[in-house]
């Protein structure tokens, strides 16, 4: 059954398809990522490895 | 609710015994691969250097060569990388020592194995997978106990937030899994002896998924979190943007996946894939660059450092050559570029910029930083770096740019016409010749390489004799839900979600791998039911949505796992799928005869002789569809030619011609010739001598055995032929005796090694034409 339907379909809408999945979670990870709001969070992150010498961290 | 926490201090012994065994065996193994790459890349100007013993040639050490490098030196260092760097990140001793002796000692058991077998000709013939099933299967043993360890390790991390280099090595972890099980998917002959369950234009497709993807997620995404953690550490500031870090990581797994076609370009692959190989790398350009800028500007305000610091220099040009490498790479995808050096050295010079450049020097500076850091000393000679990184860096350059010359003169000869329309370079012999000084030259930058290796060996060496192994201790401040759960178990442990979610979606990727349309559809069933797990668990933790959802994301790393599993498989999904449902079918001549015949019991023989002796690494079996190929080799290939080439042989490299249609070109005397001294028919031969052939016999009852596996995969062999596979083996090398004994070649006897390949070699190109209207190759 998957055989034929795949043989009656244009494989073009597959990358289309997936090309669209792709730029709509690009999207996402983009403004996300652009907020303001989350500079501190993102300060602490980087420099996760450079506090060694002074280990805390937040588990809650 | 937790609603109250508790701040608690939690020591931490962090298992850096483990890093310096990965350490050392990437320097140990990294000086054999190298050395094994000098003596192949000499056999290429001299000929004799592959002496008459069978296991020194040309074709059977380059599988050594490249085995070594990536699994060997790279995968070592990266091991060594990702545990060092994970138990910091983490701040948290690696989860079980018998799991971390496991992996050490089971990786170096995989490499001894690949050294004793690779020479002795015992490979599945799949560039980069040619370890055989016995050696597999270790392969996933070890690769389970590294997967479960790291998991474990991030399950009890004292730190609620993942880093960036943690999702690299997450991507990695699960992504190799995924390619290695499918690729390597195989019924065993014997011990010795497997054949891969996948043919023709769908082996390559699957092939080269999972060729292109070690390059992404063993040789890349690991280096990319060793960068993000070493070269903060090494220039002492943060990463230049971690928000690019994010979108990097992201688009890089995405894309990465969807490149494998790639290597297949002007083949008979269908058009589809090759166009959306083609985009998808021109795509890589941006993630690719982006991250190495963001390693790059990581030392904005402290390029000055770069001048002394040999870490940062091996750094600062590791990062430079990734720049590179993914540049070149996009370019050579696109499809005209590709017309031109694909199957030249231009593609070995590519390969090198980034084995040595990135993943060489990436090693070289995290061992200069490390070793001094493992062993409680100072570097024992930063002048001796220096002059590793100098000598290392001249050696890359020779050899990158004496490729580039010679591969594109390579495809400019190839192509080059006489005005009356013919081929000016018709004779092999002229193209091979003009070479030699670009081999010579790429040689000797292949010796300054090792010679710097050699160095470091010695410096570090050095360095840690001066000292001794520390052990490092700290104390972790946590503050943490009062009403926290314990630390898991190992029983609680194997059933705890993470790994059950993991075994699911391993299950679903082989499900995909196997040529069954029914389990195609339940492993897509059951990766659906994981992704809706993944989005459900995310927006519980969201309340609803209302929070941040990649700051939640980043805390959970086993919906983050799914997702990333996702983000990589989607590509490999949309690509495999179509050719794992399509039914395979033999176009028909004119006459309604099937174009394509399995091949006879004594073909088949020789057939595995010539996937043996890693004739594949050095003739294609692919004519493209250009008039300057017809003109050389004849007519393009047609994708049934490989239906029942399990595996196929289009190859990447021509050092030697196309062999597609050589059946047509040469009768049984010249081969005979050919292989016992090539320079006896082509004067500038750089091929070995195959002595060996000549004396070896054949066993045509394995030839049985063979076609009775062969025939569980689809091929066409009835009962009845497999019964009489014994008798026709001998009939048909007696036969071809017959005709080597009426050209004078008098000591020919059927039960030769060399009679086999012969008979193997002249079916090349002999298949029968389709009747007009189903020819055409390409496929939907």
């Amino acid at each position: 059954m998957l055989r034929d339907y795949l043989a009656d379909t244009s494989l073009f809408v597959l990358p289309v398809l997936a090309m669209g999945i792709f730029m709509a979670i690009f999207a996402a990870v983009l403004v996300r990522v652009c907020q303001r709001a989350r500079t501190p969070e993102y300060r602490r992150m980087a420099a996760l490895p450079l506090d060694e010498d002074n280990p805390r961290s937040e588990l809650s | 609710m937790h609603d109250t926490t508790v701040t608690e201090t939690r020591r931490v012994v962090y298992d850096d015994a483990t890093v310096r065994g990965f350490l050392w065996a990437s320097v140990g193994w990294g000086a054999v691969g190298l050395l094994v790459g000098l003596l192949i890349a000499l056999q290429l100007s001299f000929p004799a250097l592959n002496t008459e013993l069978p296991f020194l040639t040309f074709g059977r050490l380059r599988p050594l060569h490249t085995n070594a490098v990536i699994f060997a030196l790279v995968g070592n260092m990266m091991f060594a990388g990702v545990y060092y760097s994970t138990q910091r990140l983490l701040k948290t001793r690696l989860a079980s020592d018998l799991l971390s002796k496991v992996h050490l000692w089971g990786w170096q058991l995989i490499i001894v194995g690949a050294a004793l077998t690779l020479p002795f000709g015992l490979t599945q013939g799949k560039e980069y997978a040619e370890l055989e099933w016995f050696l597999d299967l270790l392969v996933v043993l070890v690769w389970v106990a590294f997967a479960v360890n790291f998991f474990w390790t991030i399950g009890i991390r004292n730190e609620k937030n993942i880093y960036v280099s943690i999702w690299f090595y997450i991507s990695t972890v699960l992504t190799v899994a995924v390619l290695y099980i499918v690729n390597n998917l195989a019924v065993p002959v014997a011990l010795t002896k497997s054949y891969g369950i996948f043919s023709g234009a769908q082996d390559a497709m699957t092939q080269w998924w999972y060729g292109h993807n070690a390059v992404a997620f063993f040789l890349t995404t690991p280096i990319l979190g060793i960068m993000y953690y070493f070269l903060p550490k090494a220039a002492d500031r943060p990463v230049f943007s971690y928000r690019l870090s994010v979108v990097h990581f992201w688009a890089l797994v995405f894309i990465y996946i969807w490149a494998g076609p790639h290597h297949l370009l002007n083949t008979a692959l269908p058009d589809w894939a090759q166009s959306l190989g083609m985009l998808f790398s021109l795509m890589l350009w941006a993630p690719s660059w982006g991250g190495m800028l963001n390693g790059l500007l990581t030392l904005r305000g402290a390029f000055d450092k770069v001048r002394k610091d040999p870490v940062l220099k091996f750094f600062v040009a590791g990062v430079t050559f990734y720049g590179m490498a993914t540049f070149e790479g996009p370019l050579l995808s696109i499809k005209a570029v590709n017309a031109l050096g694909h199957y030249t050295d231009w593609i070995i010079g590519h390969v090198h910029s980034g084995a040595l450049g990135w993943n060489g020097f990436m090693a070289a500076g995290m061992f200069y930083w490390l070793v001094p850091k493992l062993f409680g000393t100072r570097l024992h000679s930063t002048k001796l770096a220096d002059f590793h990184f100098w000598i290392g860096m001249t050696g890359i350059l020779l050899y990158t740019a004496s490729m580039w010359v010679s591969g594109i003169t390579q495809g400019l000869h190839w192509r080059a016409e006489l005005a009356d329309g013919s081929l000016q370079y018709a004779d092999w012999n002229e193209i091979i010749d003009r070479q030699q000084i670009m081999y010579m030259t790429r040689s000797f930058g292949g010796f300054l390489f090792l010679a710097g290796w050699l160095l470091m060996a010695y410096n570090l060496v050095t360095t840690a004799m001066a000292g001794r192994a520390v052990t490092v201790e700290t104390e972790v401040a946590v503050t943490r839900p009062a009403r926290a759960p314990g630390e898991p178990g190992l029983a609680r442990l194997l059933f705890s979600k993470p790994v059950i979610v993991a075994a699911l979606g391993m299950a679903a990727a082989t499900f995909f791998g196997l040529p069954n349309v029914a389990l195609a559809v339940l492993g897509l069933v059951l990766l659906l039911a994981i992704v809706a797990y993944a989005g459900g668990m995310l927006f519980r933790s969201t309340h609803m949505g209302k929070h941040h959802w990649h700051e939640r994301l980043e805390a959970r790393p086993l919906a983050f796992s799914i997702l990333t599993l996702v983000a990589v498989l989607v590509g490999g999904i949309y690509e495999l799928l179509p050719g794992l449902v399509t039914e395979k079918v033999v176009p028909l001549t004119s006459a309604g005869e099937e174009c394509v015949a399995p091949y006879t019991p004594l073909e088949l023989t020789g057939r595995d002789i010539y996937v043996r002796e890693g004739c594949y690494v050095c003739h294609s079996q692919m004519i493209r569809p250009f008039r300057s190929e017809y003109l050389r080799y004849g007519a393009p290939s047609r994708i049934e030619e490989s239906i029942y080439d399990h595996p196929f042989q289009w190859g990447s490299k021509r050092t030697g011609p196309d062999l597609a249609r050589v059946g047509l070109k040469y009768e049984e005397a010249w081969h005979w010739d050919h292989m016992r001294d090539p320079r006896s028919t082509s004067p500038n031969s750089i091929m070995p001598a195959y002595q060996g052939l000549f004396t070896a016999t054949t066993e045509p009852e394995f030839a049985a055995d063979k076609m009775r596996v062969l025939a569980m995969l689809g091929v066409p062999y009835g009962d009845d032929r497999i019964a009489g596979a014994v008798a026709e083996h001998q009939q048909q090398a007696a036969e071809v005796v017959a005709k080597l004994h009426g050209k004078g070649k008098t000591e020919a006897t059927a039960d030769r090694e060399i009679v086999a390949l012969i008979a193997y070699l002249l079916r090349l190109g002999n298949n029968l034409e389709p009747a007009p209207q189903a020819a055409g190759g390409g496929g939907k």
